[in-house]
């Protein structure tokens, strides 16, 4: 799933950036952050710090950058690569070059991945579990359904179905915030344009979308320290699916912290003061790009032996050419969604069938909701069997949405006023000629002797018009008369 | 005369009374009617799951049969393919016609001719219109041969087939072949009818006396003729039923034939497995003449050449790379069938080389225990280790190694 | 004739298998043990195996030992019940989980390995390993994976760390696998830790499309491995990797057992004699 892999990397890419250095270097000091960062990074960036990680002890070596330059192959795509590579690490303060030309890995960075690849040093950064064994553990099927139990409460409260709970503070803080709903008339908050956009998301680009958005509110209201917040995050993501984790190691934020989170689904506890917690898959999925959904479709017989992350497959949907949807889900948020873009049909006991035409897309498209991301949602969400076909939607549906869209733009209004009832040829030519020089022309016609002016360029033509008339008045005498052209203000032209 | 000799000798079997007296008698439409939809049944859940997967079991086990007596085989082989290219094979009965699918299946052949057996030499001779012509001679390079039969011009189709004529045509140039190579012909006839210029039994005849082997793949229906010089010159004759049919009866030819006791003499063959070289300054090449860096040094003369298998042109020995020569040996060492084992001695949890847990008998929702048709598991009878169905299929046709024998000591 | 050049269909989000075959043979290792030991270079393994599941979250690895008389998996294996008692407690807060439980599994099989002793008695040839035995396990291994993965997401590589020399008894096993990896795509690396040079993996290596590589310096074995055999079939693409071009394509005599570069070849058998 290239698109959604993409996604969430560039989203938290961007925000690690902007942080300042010294930030990175305290963000560097745990293992489990260095190794969820390490994993964003391109893969020739991953190669060139495997390579360079352990030189250091055995005797400190000076490469500059043309001796890196060497282990790439001397193509173009290899060489754009290569700098890319150069580009995001120096940006991440991993690997930089320093004044005499030599390349550097940031050294705490370093001795601490060092750590995390050899098992070394006291960290504990990657969750410390509890010594004593819980009464009864929830098994991996519970945590999945309370996650997503959770989690499609935030998005139902969204799309506004009626019986939803308020969610808690700190959610509607993060949804006003990110601009997913606003304040309505009536005090409500109603969903917007990105509200609806964020719907049409896979599930690990909203989660991250709605934490990068929660780091915004913890350092501006909650004063939080952003450090500990994406320490947290990372180490989230470290932890194993089903096992419990003690309360006890985590600092005061962090507590805090792991409350908001069990909110949106990512972490359980059985109430709320208790020491123990499990993180659901939608937590430790956070920085591995599988999904973090697993369908009831997918049984697990044919799962190797390494453990339970590695369920892939969330694709529900199947695409006719003839534009008829099966979707194989029973979430009512799934079928709220595919309601915004097509018309559902029939409903089954584990299946709906909708059909996309040309007024549910338009319906969509009033919305704000792009061709592109209905297309991407149908492509994130296709059922493995589609996914064994290419292209993966067929061709006739994917243009025609396209197409639906395009419908909207043949129409382009401006704003613009029309100028009209020139006496003769010669003063309309010479306006035109002169409104064009200063290129305020949007439309004009030679044989009704109007053209169409931009708002700015009004002054000045009107100016101009004005300037020839007195010009005429103490030229000709009392010849002119009025009106080389009488202005018509305001109304828009169409073209 | 002769006639009448061959007469007695060979009956000629026209109505298969002679196979069939064994079995049911009458003819097949007096049988009873068999439903093809009759194999798929449901089990108490309602599911067809497991109907479905002993179907696809017993479809990857009929693969596997096949003879693992180690005979002598003829490694070195010369054939020629001979397609038929009659109007006959403009009909439509094989998707999308016959002569199309005979020459996409032709270039799937040769590469897997050449894949499995790398010192060998392949030709092609069509025939139409009641000639034979040749479009390539005895060659090792497969591109040769299928660029040719690329080359729309070459495929036309245009009245009737020769069978005489193609096979004097083959003929000729495979007297000229030592005898330590095998000889052989594939024919791939789609006509019922032939246009011969004299006596196809004296050629029958003459083939046979040179020990060239014919083997036939018929695309309508079985001519005696050719079951006749199939069965004289000890090759294999098929007709297709279908075009999956017709890919394996085409690809049962690649192994190579198990050798006649006439050819037993083992001739030795002299050999050479040059090195490869890489100069940083180009030098001119022996068979070319091109400049090149790389290339490979003969083993008597130091020449160099570009590309193996080949003959050296300098002092004519012939060169292979022992990669060449030893992707035929698994044909000479075959392994043993893997033996099905039964619910009662089914101990095995998981399969030796892949780690696959091995199904157990299943509850329904019933209650009752269900096993599947098969245990799935099967067992190498020289090192007693078991395996899952995967990995039989895997091991029978591309590694040709059991891991069982060579990761424990009990069969050195 | 040419070596396999990895075809464009290897995407950048590809997960990676790697399936590594380490040649345990106790012998030629205590040979080797005044510049390398077993020990050291287990550990050195250990870090670059984390470093491959480093890489990205859904990395698949899979251990295999050649042992003297027998080849085995240590890791996955079906029922890993000796891990409870063994480690101090299933979850170290200082080491990445997935770390952990491939460590443990494999430093605990492999003390099983060796702590059986019968088959190194009972088994003649104790200057090689079973290394055509491991290979084969290895193809089976990633033919099942494969065939797991309807969606041609996962890219298998196999990585031999080999210590004894060849074994001719071998030659043919050792070049069926090679062919049958030819086939499927995959490519064999080598690493040559000791000893001398091992003719037919260097052509596994060539014809599959593979690096083969000598150790120069056998404390930096890490580092060597780390720089040569850690880049994925996607950015192997973009690398010069180090590793020997020339290789030698001399058969092995059926009679003699020794190689030769002319020889007879029988039209029926193959049977090889050195010319006298």
């Amino acid at each position: 799933m290239p698109t959604a892999v993409t996604h969430f990397k560039t989203n938290i890419y961007e925000c690690l950036e902007a942080l300042p250095k010294p930030t990175l270097d305290q963000l560097y000091k745990e293992p489990a952050t260095c190794l969820a960062i390490f994993r964003l990074l391109p893969p020739l960036a991953r190669q060139l710090v495997m390579s360079l990680l352990f030189t250091q002890p055995i005797s400190p070596v000076n490469l500059t950058q043309s001796d890196l330059r060497l282990w790439v192959k001397n193509e173009e795509e290899a060489l754009a690569k290569f700098h890319e590579a150069l580009d995001k690490l120096s940006k991440l303060s991993i690997m930089t070059t320093d004044s005499s030309g030599y390349i550097q890995i940031n050294s705490s960075f370093r001795e601490r991945f060092q750590d995390c690849l050899t098992g070394g040093g006291d960290h504990q950064s990657f969750g410390v579990s509890c010594e004593r064994p819980a009464k009864d553990k929830p098994d991996i099927a519970f945590l999945d359904r309370h996650a997503m139990k959770q989690w499609e409460e935030i998005l139902h409260f969204m799309v506004g179905t009626e019986s939803t709970r308020q969610p808690s503070a700190a959610v509607l803080k993060v949804v006003t915030r990110a601009k997913l709903m606003k304040e309505g008339k009536d005090k409500q908050l109603m969903i917007t344009n990105k509200g609806f956009q964020f719907l049409l998301q896979d599930v690990n680009t909203q989660v991250w979308a709605f934490l990068i958005q929660y780091l915004d509110i913890a350092d501006e209201l909650l004063h939080m320290n952003v450090v500990e917040v994406l320490n947290f995050f990372f180490m989230l993501g470290s932890l194993e699916l089903g096992m419990d984790y003690s309360v006890e190691a985590l600092t005061p934020t962090q507590k805090q912290l792991l409350d908001d989170l069990a909110n949106f689904g990512l972490a359980y506890r059985r109430k709320k003061g208790s020491s123990r917690y499990y993180p659901t898959r939608l937590a430790t999925t956070l920085t591995s790009g599988n999904s973090a959904v697993v369908s009831s479709a997918v049984s697990s017989s044919t799962s190797t032996t390494t453990g339970d992350d590695g369920a892939t497959e969330q694709g529900f949907i199947i695409v006719e050419t003839n534009y008829k949807l099966y979707a194989y889900t029973e979430s009512k948020l799934q079928i709220s969604v595919l309601r915004l873009f097509c018309e559902l049909q029939t409903r089954f006991a584990n299946m709906v069938y909708a059909l996309i035409t040309r007024d549910s897309v338009r319906k969509a498209l009033k919305h704000g909701i792009t061709a592109n991301q209905i297309i991407s949602y149908l492509t994130s969400h296709a059922h493995p069997q589609m996914k064994k076909q290419t292209p993966l939607l067929p061709p006739t549906v994917v243009d025609q949405i396209r197409l639906w869209e395009m419908e909207r733009n043949r129409l382009v209004a401006t704003e613009c006023h029309l100028y009209k009832e020139f006496r003769n040829q010669g003063d309309y030519e010479m306006v035109l000629r002169h409104a064009t020089n200063l290129g305020f022309v949007i439309w004009s016609n030679a044989k009704k002797r109007m053209f169409s002016v931009t708002e700015e360029g009004h002054e000045h033509v009107r100016n101009y018009i004005k300037k020839k008339i007195a010009q005429r008045k103490t030229n000709g005498g009392g010849e002119a008369g009025s009106g080389i052209g009488t202005p018509n203000n305001g109304s828009p032209s169409v073209r | 005369m002769s006639k009448q000799y061959k007469q007695t000798e060979e009956y000629i079997d026209v109505d298969d009374e002679i196979q069939n007296t064994a079995q049911q008698t009458g003819y097949s439409w007096e049988e009873e009617y068999k439903r093809s939809w009759d194999v798929l049944q449901e089990d108490e859940d309602g599911s067809l799951k497991r109907t479905v997967e002993n179907l696809q079991h017993r479809m990857k086990r009929k693969k596997l049969f096949r003879d693992t007596s180690t005979i002598r085989r003829g490694i070195i082989r010369h054939m020629f393919l001979i397609i038929d290219l009659s109007e006959a094979m403009m009909e439509k009965d094989l998707r999308p016609s016959r002569l199309e699918l005979t020459l996409s299946y032709a270039e799937q052949f040769i590469l897997e001719y050449f894949d499995q057996n790398p010192i060998s030499q392949l030709g092609i001779i069509v025939t139409k219109g009641g000639i034979a012509e040749k479009l390539t001679d005895l060659t090792g390079n497969p591109m040769d041969n299928i660029r040719v039969l690329k080359n729309k011009k070459n495929t036309d189709t245009d009245g009737e087939p020769s069978l005489q004529n193609s096979l004097q045509m083959a003929r000729s140039t495979l007297i000229h072949v030592p005898a330590h190579g095998s000889r052989e012909m594939l024919i791939i006839m789609g006509s019922l009818t032939t246009c011969d210029p004299g006596d196809i039994y004296d050629t029958i005849d003459s083939l046979v006396s040179e020990n060239i082997r014919v083997s036939v793949v018929g695309l309508a229906a079985e001519v005696q003729i050719c079951k006749l010089m199939c069965k004289k010159t000890k090759g294999t004759y098929g007709v297709v039923l279908n075009e999956a049919h017709f890919k394996d009866l085409l690809f049962e030819i690649i192994p190579p034939p198990p050798v006649s006791a006439a050819q037993n003499k083992a001739e030795l063959v002299i050999m050479g497995f040059p090195s490869s070289v890489t100069d940083s300054m180009p030098s001119l090449c022996a068979c070319h003449s091109k400049p090149t860096t790389s290339g490979y040094i003969c083993a008597r003369c130091n020449s160099k050449i570009c590309d193996l298998p080949t003959d050296c042109p300098v002092c004519e020995l012939t060169l292979v790379s022992s990669p060449h020569l030893a992707r035929s040996y698994h044909h000479l060492f075959p392994i043993d069938n893997f033996v099905e084992v039964p619910w009662n001695s089914a101990f095995a949890t998981h399969c030796f080389s892949c780690q696959m847990p091995f199904p157990n008998p299943t509850s329904t929702s019933l209650g009752a225990r269900v096993a599947p048709d098969t245990s799935g598991r099967y067992k190498c009878n020289k090192c007693n280790q078991y395996f899952c169905i995967d990995c039989d299929v895997f091991v029978h046709e591309v590694i040709h190694n059991c891991p069982g024998c060579l990761a424990t000591t009990s069969s050195h | 004739m040419n070596a396999l050049k990895d075809t464009a269909t290897v995407n950048e989000d590809d997960a990676n298998l790697l399936v590594l075959i380490i040649d345990t043979n106790p012998l030629i290792w205590t040979k080797s043990a005044k510049s390398l030991s077993l020990k050291e270079a287990l550990r050195h393994l250990l870090v670059f195996i984390n470093a491959h599941l480093a890489l990205k979250h859904d990395n698949e690895v899979a251990v295999i030992a050649s042992h003297i008389g027998v080849s085995k998996f240590l890791y996955p294996i079906p029922n890993p019940s000796r891990l409870s008692e063994n480690t101090d407690q299933a979850v170290d807060s200082n080491l990445y989980q997935r770390f952990k439980v491939v460590n443990d599994q494999v430093i605990s099989n492999m003390k099983d390995l060796f702590e059986d002793v019968s088959t190194l008695n009972s088994y003649p040839d104790k200057a090689s390993s079973m290394i055509a035995g491991a290979l084969s396990m290895a193809l089976c291994y990633t033919n099942r994976i494969m065939r797991a993965d309807e969606i041609g997401h996962i890219k298998p590589r196999i990585l031999i760390i080999s210590i004894s020399p060849d074994s001719p008894y071998q030659y043919i096993s050792i070049m069926n696998c090679i062919f049958s990896a030819q086939k499927l795509g995959i490519p064999i690396d080598v690493c040559k830790v000791h000893s001398e040079e091992t003719v037919f993996l260097k052509q596994a290596a060539h014809l599959t499309g593979g690096r083969y590589l000598k150790l120069q310096i056998p404390q930096g074995f890490l580092q060597f491995l780390m720089i040569t055999f850690l880049p994925d079939r996607f950015t192997r693409n973009y690398q010069c990797l180090p590793g020997e071009e020339k290789v030698d394509f001399s058969a092995s005599c059926f009679c003699h057992k020794k190689m030769i570069d002319i020889g007879f070849l029988s039209s029926i058998r193959t049977v090889f004699n050195l010319q006298i």
